[in-house]
This record gives structure tokens, sequence and C-alpha cells, in this order.
């Protein structure tokens, strides 16, 4: 019983050692890319516009939003493409992120509660 | 998430997929806290401070990871007992600095040059071998109070019925002991 503290203890600060080390400097890193990103997604798209449009033709069938969506992607210049694409990375990274710390933290939840 | 059966992992591979799942580190954390609270209460004499050096031995461990990968050759039960060695050995000069002479860990056994250099210094039974090598070189009545002392865990008072000397004349025994090993420890060197 004694041991198994110990063993809590210690499988809880290792995980807390994982997260302060390995993920937050992660994720820092990626929230100031995604700021970045953001910023220049917003000086050159007129995002507002963009979900208007939209929201108008999802009234009529959703399933046109993301046809619409791909479109306005398609049409728009490089730069701004390569901008949405780093921008949808970044997201996909940082929800990985989350997904990481979850994962593990409910493993580590499994473990601990084993005796 | 489960975590598979650990049965068929070496401890190296743990050690490695802990950093990417700290959740397996627990696999490590089964297997050796028992050995390493013997080791570090057979050191400390204290089952808190035991336990406080082996929590503080595992995330070493866990932090350190990556100087394990980068010698190979080297087995993780090996350089793990070493980090346990080596936290015991600064906890206890931490104490010392704290509350003045601390008494449950002994600097000449523990700090000895001879052993702290030597490659299976983190195996405890190496350890109490190499001790045991230098004290049968001691003068017979100075290793006995040695030998009853740390290896047999016998109090002061029992000490000085076995050999039939004051208390004070014990102590002066034990201390003139210590002397003399660490002069032949740093002999050996």
């Amino acid at each position: 019983m004694e041991n198994n503290s110990i063993k809590n203890k210690i499988v809880w600060k290792v995980y807390l050692v994982w997260l302060f080390k390995r993920i937050i400097p992660l994720f820092i890193l990626e929230i100031a890319f995604l700021i970045l990103v953001l910023f220049f997604l917003g000086k050159l798209v007129f995002v507002q516009k963009v979900f208007e449009n939209a929201f108008l033709i999802s009234a009529q069938n959703p399933l046109t939003v993301a046809v619409y969506m791909f479109g306005a992607f398609w049409q728009t210049s490089i730069l701004k493409k390569v901008i949405v694409l780093a921008f949808l990375g970044l997201g996909v990274l940082f929800m990985r992120d989350i997904g990481r710390i979850l994962n593990s933290y409910i493993t580590t939840s499994k473990v601990v509660k084993q005796k | 998430m489960d975590l598979p059966n650990s049965n068929n992992l070496r401890d190296d591979e743990i050690l490695i997929l802990s950093q990417e799942d700290p959740a397996y580190f627990s696999f490590l954390v089964d297997k050796y806290k028992d050995a390493f609270l013997r080791a570090a209460r057979g050191i400390t004499k204290n089952l808190e401070e035991a336990e406080d050096i082996v929590q503080e031995t595992f995330v070493k461990i866990y932090k350190y990871a990556k100087n394990f990968e980068k010698r190979p050759g080297i087995e993780f039960k090996s350089w793990a007992y070493r980090i346990l060695i080596n936290t015991s050995i600064t906890h206890y000069q931490k104490l010392k600095k704290e509350r003045g002479n601390t008494e449950y860990l002994d600097p000449v056994l523990y700090e000895s040059p001879s052993l702290s250099t030597n490659k299976d210094l983190g195996l405890e039974k190496d350890m109490k071998e190499g001790v045991e090598k230098i004290i049968k070189k001691m003068p017979e009545h100075l290793a006995r109070v040695l030998r009853l002392f740390y290896f047999e865990d016998r109090s002061y008072e029992d000490i000085a019925k076995i050999e039939n000397i004051s208390m004070p004349a014990l102590k002066m025994r034990i201390f003139r002991a210590k002397r003399v090993f660490k002069n032949l420890a740093e002999e050996n060197i």
C-alpha cells in the first residue's frame, strides 16, 4: 500500500515533467505561430465576408458549404493558400497535442488506480 | 487507452517509449521501486528519507533518459543504480548542510573515492563487497566494530557489550576505524 503511494507520486511527477518539458514548450511555439498566421490571415482575407457567404449558402444546402469553401480557397492567390494551409496544419498539430495530453492523462490515471 | 504488456519490452525500450507517453514509465517504477527503496533505506537507515531519494531518483532517470540513450552497451539497471547512489549522496550532503552533522549515512563508506569510481557502484551488493575488501585489510579490532555497525546493523549499545568496552571508547574506536578505512580506500584508487 505504502509502495503504491510512492508509485503514484512518481508516476504523476513524471507526467508533469513530460508535460512541462516536452508538451508545454511545443504548445507555446504552436500558439505563437497560430497567432502570427491568424494575424496575416486577418490582413489578407476578409474572413467575416467569407463566413457570411458560407452561412447564406448553408441555409439552402449545408453540403454546399464545403464546395463553397473549397472554391474560395482554390480561387485565391498562392500566398493566401499558403497561409490558410499553415493555419490548418498548425490547428491539426495543436489538436494532436491536446489529444496527447488527454490520452496520456487518462492512461496515467488508469495506471495509478491499478493496485 | 490501455498500455500493452511490458513482459516483451526491455528496460531501455520502456524508457524510450515513456518519452512519448509517460504512463509507460510506471513499468520501470513497478520493477525497481522495491529494490531501490531497500537500497536507499540501507544507506539512509530512514524510511522517509529513502522514499524521497527514490522519488527523486526516478524523476532523474526520466529527465536524463537522453543521456542513457547516448551510451549504448550500458545496462539500464546499472545506470539507474548509479543515479540512486549519487542522489543519496547529494541528499546526504544537503541534509548535512541544513542540519549540521547528519549520522544516517556514513560519508567515509559511501563517498570513498575508490568506491565512487567503481563501475559497478550502482549495485548495492558490489558496494558491500568493495567495503568488505577494504575492511579485511584493517586491524581486526577496528574491522570488527565496522562490520557490526554497518553490516549487522547493531546499535552502539550492542557493540559496546560485545566488545566489552565503554560507549566513549566504542565511539572513539569507530572514529578511528573510519579514518583507517578512508586511508585504505584512498590507497586503493
